[in-house]
Protein backbone atom coordinates (compact mmCIF):
# COMPACT_ATOMS: atom_id res chain seq x y z
CA UNK A 1 0.00 0.00 0.00
CA UNK A 2 1.46 3.32 -1.05
CA UNK A 3 0.96 6.35 1.07
CA UNK A 4 0.08 9.73 -0.33
CA UNK A 5 3.04 12.08 -0.03
CA UNK A 6 1.78 15.25 -1.68
CA UNK A 7 -1.57 16.63 -2.67
CA UNK A 8 -1.72 19.26 -5.37
CA UNK A 9 -4.52 21.57 -6.42
CA UNK A 10 -4.03 23.15 -9.83
CA UNK A 11 -6.45 26.03 -10.18
CA UNK A 12 -7.79 26.46 -13.66
CA UNK A 13 -10.34 29.20 -13.20
CA UNK A 14 -10.04 32.51 -11.42
CA UNK A 15 -13.07 33.84 -9.59
CA UNK A 16 -15.27 35.65 -12.06
CA UNK A 17 -14.96 39.37 -12.05
CA UNK A 18 -17.54 42.05 -12.22
CA UNK A 19 -17.11 44.41 -15.10
CA UNK A 20 -19.52 47.11 -14.05
CA UNK A 21 -19.71 50.70 -15.13
CA UNK A 22 -16.67 51.57 -13.07
CA UNK A 23 -15.05 48.19 -13.47
CA UNK A 24 -15.18 47.63 -9.75
CA UNK A 25 -15.39 44.09 -8.52
CA UNK A 26 -15.83 42.68 -5.08
CA UNK A 27 -13.12 40.45 -3.71
CA UNK A 28 -13.59 36.79 -3.15
CA UNK A 29 -12.95 36.92 0.52
CA UNK A 30 -12.88 33.36 1.59
CA UNK A 31 -11.25 30.30 0.15
CA UNK A 32 -10.19 27.15 1.86
CA UNK A 33 -8.65 23.88 0.76
CA UNK A 34 -9.16 20.81 2.85
CA UNK A 35 -7.94 17.23 2.76
CA UNK A 36 -9.40 14.62 5.02
CA UNK A 37 -8.47 11.08 5.79
CA UNK A 38 -10.78 8.28 6.63
CA UNK A 39 -13.95 8.64 8.62
CA UNK A 40 -14.92 11.84 6.86
CA UNK A 41 -18.37 11.77 8.39
CA UNK A 42 -16.89 12.43 11.77
CA UNK A 43 -15.49 15.74 10.62
CA UNK A 44 -18.84 16.98 9.39
CA UNK A 45 -19.96 17.56 12.93
CA UNK A 46 -17.21 20.02 13.62
CA UNK A 47 -18.40 23.01 11.69
CA UNK A 48 -17.38 26.11 13.47
CA UNK A 49 -18.39 28.48 14.77
CA UNK A 50 -21.74 27.01 15.64
CA UNK A 51 -24.57 28.20 13.51
CA UNK A 52 -22.39 29.57 10.75
CA UNK A 53 -22.89 26.75 8.29
CA UNK A 54 -24.21 28.02 4.98
CA UNK A 55 -27.44 26.59 3.67
CA UNK A 56 -25.75 24.39 1.13
CA UNK A 57 -27.82 23.25 -1.80
CA UNK A 58 -26.65 20.31 -3.80
CA UNK A 59 -26.14 21.11 -7.44
CA UNK A 60 -24.40 17.92 -8.47
CA UNK A 61 -25.40 16.54 -11.78
CA UNK A 62 -24.29 13.69 -13.93
CA UNK A 63 -24.42 9.97 -13.87
CA UNK A 64 -25.94 8.40 -10.74
CA UNK A 65 -23.01 6.01 -10.56
CA UNK A 66 -20.83 8.87 -9.44
CA UNK A 67 -23.24 10.19 -6.88
CA UNK B 1 -2.36 17.43 -39.80
CA UNK B 2 -4.19 17.15 -36.52
CA UNK B 3 -7.16 15.65 -38.28
CA UNK B 4 -4.97 13.00 -39.84
CA UNK B 5 -3.44 12.15 -36.51
CA UNK B 6 -6.80 11.98 -34.80
CA UNK B 7 -8.29 9.86 -37.58
CA UNK B 8 -5.36 7.50 -37.23
CA UNK B 9 -5.86 7.16 -33.51
CA UNK B 10 -9.54 6.53 -34.05
CA UNK B 11 -8.74 3.87 -36.60
CA UNK B 12 -6.67 2.12 -33.99
CA UNK B 13 -9.66 2.14 -31.75
CA UNK B 14 -7.76 3.41 -28.75
CA UNK B 15 -9.61 6.66 -28.13
CA UNK B 16 -11.34 6.25 -24.80
CA UNK B 17 -14.94 7.30 -24.69
CA UNK B 18 -15.56 9.73 -21.89
CA UNK B 19 -19.13 9.08 -20.94
CA UNK B 20 -19.18 11.74 -18.30
CA UNK B 21 -16.79 14.62 -18.97
CA UNK B 22 -15.60 16.44 -15.94
CA UNK B 23 -16.19 13.49 -13.68
CA UNK B 24 -13.58 11.04 -12.54
CA UNK B 25 -14.28 7.38 -12.18
CA UNK B 26 -14.20 6.03 -8.64
CA UNK B 27 -14.64 9.47 -7.19
CA UNK B 28 -17.85 10.82 -5.83
CA UNK B 29 -18.19 14.52 -6.49
CA UNK B 30 -20.70 16.73 -4.81
CA UNK B 31 -20.77 20.40 -5.59
CA UNK B 32 -22.93 22.74 -3.65
CA UNK B 33 -23.77 26.37 -3.49
CA UNK B 34 -25.14 28.61 -0.82
CA UNK B 35 -27.03 31.86 -0.92
CA UNK B 36 -25.28 32.86 2.25
CA UNK B 37 -21.81 34.29 2.41
CA UNK B 38 -20.45 33.06 5.67
CA UNK B 39 -16.99 32.61 6.97
CA UNK B 40 -15.39 30.61 8.21
CA UNK B 41 -16.86 27.16 7.89
CA UNK B 42 -13.66 25.46 8.78
CA UNK B 43 -13.71 21.72 9.27
CA UNK B 44 -11.38 19.69 11.42
CA UNK B 45 -9.33 17.63 11.39
CA UNK B 46 -7.99 18.95 8.13
CA UNK B 47 -4.75 17.20 7.23
CA UNK B 48 -3.34 20.29 5.51
CA UNK B 49 -4.54 22.90 7.96
CA UNK B 50 -1.84 25.36 8.92
CA UNK B 51 -0.04 24.09 12.00
CA UNK B 52 -1.46 20.58 11.75
CA UNK B 53 1.03 17.81 12.61
CA UNK B 54 0.03 16.04 9.41
CA UNK B 55 1.27 18.93 7.25
CA UNK B 56 4.98 18.90 6.46
CA UNK B 57 5.13 21.69 3.90
CA UNK B 58 3.29 24.07 1.61
CA UNK B 59 4.37 25.31 -1.78
CA UNK B 60 2.43 27.79 -3.90
CA UNK B 61 3.61 28.55 -7.42
CA UNK B 62 2.53 31.05 -10.06
CA UNK B 63 0.49 33.08 -7.62
CA UNK B 64 0.56 36.83 -8.14
CA UNK B 65 -2.47 38.05 -6.24
CA UNK B 66 -2.61 39.94 -2.97
CA UNK B 67 -2.31 38.31 0.40
CA UNK B 68 -0.31 35.34 1.56
CA UNK B 69 -1.33 32.25 -0.42
CA UNK B 70 0.20 30.00 2.21
CA UNK B 71 -2.95 30.41 4.27
CA UNK B 72 -5.18 29.06 1.53
CA UNK B 73 -5.40 25.88 3.53
CA UNK B 74 -6.60 27.70 6.59
CA UNK B 75 -9.43 29.79 5.28
CA UNK B 76 -7.65 32.91 6.42
CA UNK B 77 -6.93 34.57 3.13
CA UNK B 78 -9.23 37.48 3.74
CA UNK B 79 -9.76 39.81 0.83
CA UNK B 80 -8.47 37.03 -1.31
CA UNK B 81 -8.52 38.44 -4.78
CA UNK B 82 -10.55 39.86 -7.55
CA UNK B 83 -7.68 39.98 -9.94
CA UNK B 84 -6.99 37.72 -12.86
CA UNK B 85 -3.75 36.16 -11.71
CA UNK B 86 -5.22 33.23 -9.92
CA UNK B 87 -4.23 30.31 -12.09
CA UNK B 88 -1.81 28.84 -9.65
CA UNK B 89 -0.76 25.55 -8.10
CA UNK B 90 -0.92 24.74 -4.42
CA UNK B 91 1.06 21.73 -3.25
CA UNK B 92 0.80 20.28 0.22
CA UNK B 93 3.36 17.81 1.51
CA UNK B 94 1.96 15.46 4.09
CA UNK B 95 3.79 14.14 7.08
CA UNK B 96 3.51 10.54 6.01
CA UNK B 97 4.30 9.31 9.48
CA UNK B 98 1.50 11.22 11.10
CA UNK B 99 -0.99 10.87 8.28
CA UNK B 100 -0.12 7.31 7.28
CA UNK B 101 -3.30 5.72 8.47
CA UNK B 102 -5.47 8.36 6.91
CA UNK B 103 -4.05 8.77 3.43
CA UNK B 104 -3.22 5.93 1.15
CA UNK B 105 -3.50 5.63 -2.57
CA UNK B 106 -5.84 2.67 -2.19
CA UNK B 107 -8.11 4.63 0.04
CA UNK B 108 -7.69 8.14 -1.33
CA UNK B 109 -8.20 11.21 0.68
CA UNK B 110 -11.28 13.26 0.70
CA UNK B 111 -10.68 16.71 -0.68
CA UNK B 112 -12.74 19.82 -0.51
CA UNK B 113 -12.45 23.31 -1.85
CA UNK B 114 -14.70 26.02 -0.52
CA UNK B 115 -15.01 29.53 -1.81
CA UNK B 116 -17.16 32.49 -0.88
CA UNK B 117 -17.56 35.99 -2.19
CA UNK B 118 -19.63 38.97 -1.32
CA UNK B 119 -21.51 39.21 -4.54
CA UNK B 120 -21.11 39.51 -8.28
CA UNK B 121 -21.48 35.81 -9.01
CA UNK B 122 -17.86 35.04 -8.26
CA UNK B 123 -18.51 31.67 -6.68
CA UNK B 124 -17.28 29.61 -9.63
CA UNK B 125 -14.19 27.51 -9.22
CA UNK B 126 -12.29 24.90 -11.19
CA UNK B 127 -9.20 22.90 -10.36
CA UNK B 128 -7.38 19.69 -11.04
CA UNK B 129 -6.40 17.35 -8.27
CA UNK B 130 -3.04 15.62 -8.43
CA UNK B 131 -1.22 13.48 -5.91
CA UNK B 132 2.05 11.67 -5.46
CA UNK B 133 2.98 8.72 -3.32
CA UNK B 134 5.80 8.21 -0.86
CA UNK B 135 7.81 6.00 -3.19
CA UNK B 136 7.88 8.75 -5.84
CA UNK B 137 6.98 12.00 -4.11
CA UNK B 138 7.74 14.20 -7.11
CA UNK B 139 5.78 12.16 -9.64
CA UNK B 140 2.22 13.39 -9.67
CA UNK B 141 -0.79 11.53 -10.95
CA UNK B 142 -4.07 13.15 -11.84
CA UNK B 143 -7.25 12.38 -10.00
CA UNK B 144 -9.27 14.47 -12.40
CA UNK B 145 -10.55 17.95 -13.10
CA UNK B 146 -13.43 19.33 -11.14
CA UNK B 147 -15.45 22.47 -11.31
CA UNK B 148 -18.42 24.37 -10.07
CA UNK B 149 -19.76 26.95 -12.45
CA UNK B 150 -22.11 29.56 -11.10
CA UNK B 151 -25.43 29.49 -12.89
CA UNK B 152 -27.55 31.06 -10.21
CA UNK B 153 -27.44 34.76 -9.43
CA UNK B 154 -28.13 33.97 -5.81
CA UNK B 155 -24.94 32.01 -5.38
CA UNK B 156 -22.59 33.51 -2.86
CA UNK B 157 -20.48 30.49 -1.97
CA UNK B 158 -19.57 27.20 -3.54
CA UNK B 159 -18.06 23.98 -2.39
CA UNK B 160 -16.61 21.01 -4.26
CA UNK B 161 -16.40 17.85 -2.21
CA UNK B 162 -14.62 14.75 -3.49
CA UNK B 163 -14.81 11.40 -1.82
CA UNK B 164 -13.48 8.08 -3.00
CA UNK B 165 -16.43 5.97 -4.07
CA UNK B 166 -15.02 3.14 -2.01
CA UNK B 167 -14.79 5.20 1.15
CA UNK B 168 -17.26 4.87 3.94
CA UNK B 169 -19.92 7.58 3.96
Amino acid sequence: MRHVAKVQFRFQLPPLQQFGFLGVGHPTYYRELEVFGRSPGRTDRTWSPAGSQPDWRNTSRGSPRYR
Amino acid sequence: MANVWFAGIQALGVVPKNGNPGRFANAKQVDRYSRVTTKPWKLTPNLISAGAPTLAGTEITDYFGPGDPAVLNDGALDGYTNDHNTLFTATYTLNTTRSRRATTSRDPHRCRSALADNGDQQAGQAWELWYSTADAPDTFKSRGAFHHISVNKAERASQIDLTASTASP
